[in-house]
């Protein structure tokens, strides 16, 4: 009886002080972070040392914003675009996987292809190319889109020779929309990539990866030559849209390597409020090889500073001729 | 050599209707190492009547229950909606029914009632902190001891009840995600491992407990206020949670 009383479900909590909001940050992303045995094997990440060096920083008095700031160069140590820490006055961000590379988009020059006469639906943006190429903009996977909709773009375009599917600058969204729309690329039951999760605090403590595998569409589906076109801005579920489409027959990924962002993001909070975002679930390709630090295209290619002048994006120039072959 | 000493009023089909307001508890480790307060509203239903097993001793009695309640961590930064709906059904046997007059007190008696029964729960916890892990959803089926305790007596020339009823889940069968995984992992692949446990109560002891007073106002009509604590946790995959919901409830009893 006395077992069953005191079996009360209890944690200590952490006070909402400089140094348990630190802790209870550290606190969660050593118990949820997926990526420490690919970050410790690929620089050499030690979780617990950048806990004692960062605690030195803090203070009993220290403002939020030192506090902070003392927490985002923490989180820094993780080189995740998915780690973020939310406070009311700033988000803590790791944007190097695309910062310090080429842009390889310009707004500006896919005005000269879509034109102002585009498609538009769900966001997605899409036209028929003079050389009879149908051009379609990706720029996010946030929020859905319907079969109705990719029926309509695909019967829109179904006269074309080739397609070209921009996912340039798209950060990602919901790996379910990224899904649909690989759907219309497949005629059978295909495994794309693989998933795990975490099963306990254990920095190695995963399940055994199991198969995504997408089932056709059943409405239209395009049959003809596809041409990927990415960036470093690629991310996410826009990443894992590269992913489950590089090793299918008739694509091509054309442009840079994609930015990564193989883990699927997690939520948490501290005890003051601030929210923290992590990797929580690791992907994997059908080679069971993790994307997280991107993909790299079939044919590689930037834009060039000449085309620009001339009103050209060297990308969608080099995808065109790829798909006019 | 017990059935002598039934008691008249327990062999009436009651009906109860409560509306209350909740004091809420919510922690669930799969969302927010936070723990929540907050405030909901509550209603249920509660029937229990006589069947015509064991010389009318064994009652059957109905709860149903629908909470939803919002509440806030301490920081008052984030939310969670919280949703329960609550079935279960028990057999109690009329076990002692002592009449007042064989104790020398006039209207007053004595009831304990127990018994077993099936308890299903299902629910939701939304956080608007948002990400892969927004919710968590609450599945339950558990077989339930109940014991039951009424008091009958007179105050104010008026005819009152007291009942303290206790429920507790022995064992059972409940969802829950994996430690890590994804709710797209399970209903959008099917990747569905781990995700059933089983109740075990000395590992996160759970409860529902009843005290109400009922005053008659009428021959066939009562009127009903009452606390009501339900204690929902669990333990499992690494993941804690607590469902804690301290009710104070008003309502109605019809007696048929």
């Amino acid at each position: 009886m006395a077992a069953v009383l005191g079996s009360c479900v209890t944690e200590d909590e952490f006070s909402n002080t400089p140094q348990g909001n630190f802790d209870a940050l550290w606190e969660i992303v050593d118990e949820h972070y997926c990526f420490f045995g690919d970050k410790a094997a690929e620089y050499g990440l030690d979780w617990r040392e950048c806990r004692n060096r960062y605690s030195e920083m803090l203070l009993p008095k220290m403002t939020g914003e030192q506090l902070f700031e003392v927490c985002g160069k923490m989180l820094d140590e993780l080189r995740d675009g998915h780690v973020n820490l939310v406070a009311p006055f700033n988000t803590a961000r790791y944007w190097d996987w695309h910062e310090n590379y080429p842009v390889n988009f310009s707004d500006s020059l896919q005005r000269v292809y879509l034109g102002t006469d585009y498609r538009l639906t769900c966001g997605i943006k899409y036209c028929i190319l003079p050389d009879n190429i149908g051009y379609l903009y990706v720029p996010s996977f946030e929020g859905s889109v319907g079969s109705g909709n990719l029926d309509a773009i695909f019967t829109y375009l179904r006269l074309c020779d080739g397609l070209i599917v921009d996912v340039r600058n798209n950060e990602g969204g919901l790996l379910t929309m990224a899904q649909d729309l690989a759907a219309s690329f497949i005629n059978e039951k295909t495994t794309v990539g693989y998933i795990a999760h975490k099963t306990g605090k254990a920095h190695d403590a995963f399940s055994a990866p199991e198969p995504v595998k997408l089932t056709p569409s059943k409405g239209m589906r395009w049959q003809k030559p596809v041409a990927v076109l990415t960036n470093r801005r690629t991310y996410s579920a826009a990443n894992a849209f590269v992913m489950y489409m590089k090793d299918l027959p008739k694509v091509t990924v054309v442009g840079d390597r994609t930015g990564g962002g193989a883990g699927m993001p997690y939520n948490n909070e501290l005890p003051n409020g601030w929210k923290v975002r992590f990797s929580a679930c690791p992907t994997y390709d059908v080679h069971m090889q993790s994307t997280e630090n991107g993909i790299e295209p079939d044919q590689h290619c930037d834009m060039l500073a000449p085309d620009f002048a001339k009103g050209e994006d060297t990308i969608i120039e080099m995808a065109r001729e790829l798909l006019n072959k | 050599m017990l059935a002598p000493m039934l008691s008249v009023m327990a062999q009436e089909r009651e009906s109860a209707t409560m509306f209350g307001v909740s004091g809420v508890t919510q922690w669930d480790t799969y969302l927010s190492n936070e723990r929540y307060h907050g405030g909901g509203l509550t209603v249920a239903s509660q029937i229990s009547r006589p069947t015509h097993w064991m010389q009318r001793r064994l009652y059957v009695q109905h709860l149903t229950q629908g909470n939803l309640a919002i509440a806030e961590p301490r920081s008052d930064k984030h939310k969670t909606i919280n949703g329960f709906f609550h079935w279960q059904v028990g057999w109690q046997y009329h076990l002692l029914g002592v009449r007042s007059e064989e104790l020398g007190v006039r209207s007053e008696k004595w009831e304990l009632n127990v018994g077993g029964g099936v308890q299903t729960r299902l629910g939701f916890v939304y956080n608007t902190l948002g990400g892969n892990n927004p919710a968590s959803a609450r599945v339950a089926v558990n077989l339930i001891a109940m014991g039951q305790v009424r008091r009958h007596f007179n105050l104010w020339h008026k005819p009152f009840t007291a009942a303290l009823q206790a429920d507790v889940p022995l064992t059972g069968l409940f969802f829950t995600p994996d430690y890590g995984q994804s709710y797209y992992e399970i209903f959008s692949l099917g990747h569905g491992k781990h995700n059933v446990q089983m109740v075990n109560p000395f590992r996160a002891f759970q409860a529902n407990v009843m005290l109400t007073l009922d005053c008659r106002l009428k021959a066939r009509t009562a009127l009903r206020v009452g606390y009501q604590g339900q204690f929902m946790q669990s333990h499992a995959n690494g993941l804690k949670t607590q469902d804690f919901y301290n009710n104070v409830l008003i309502g109605f009893v019809r007696y048929m």
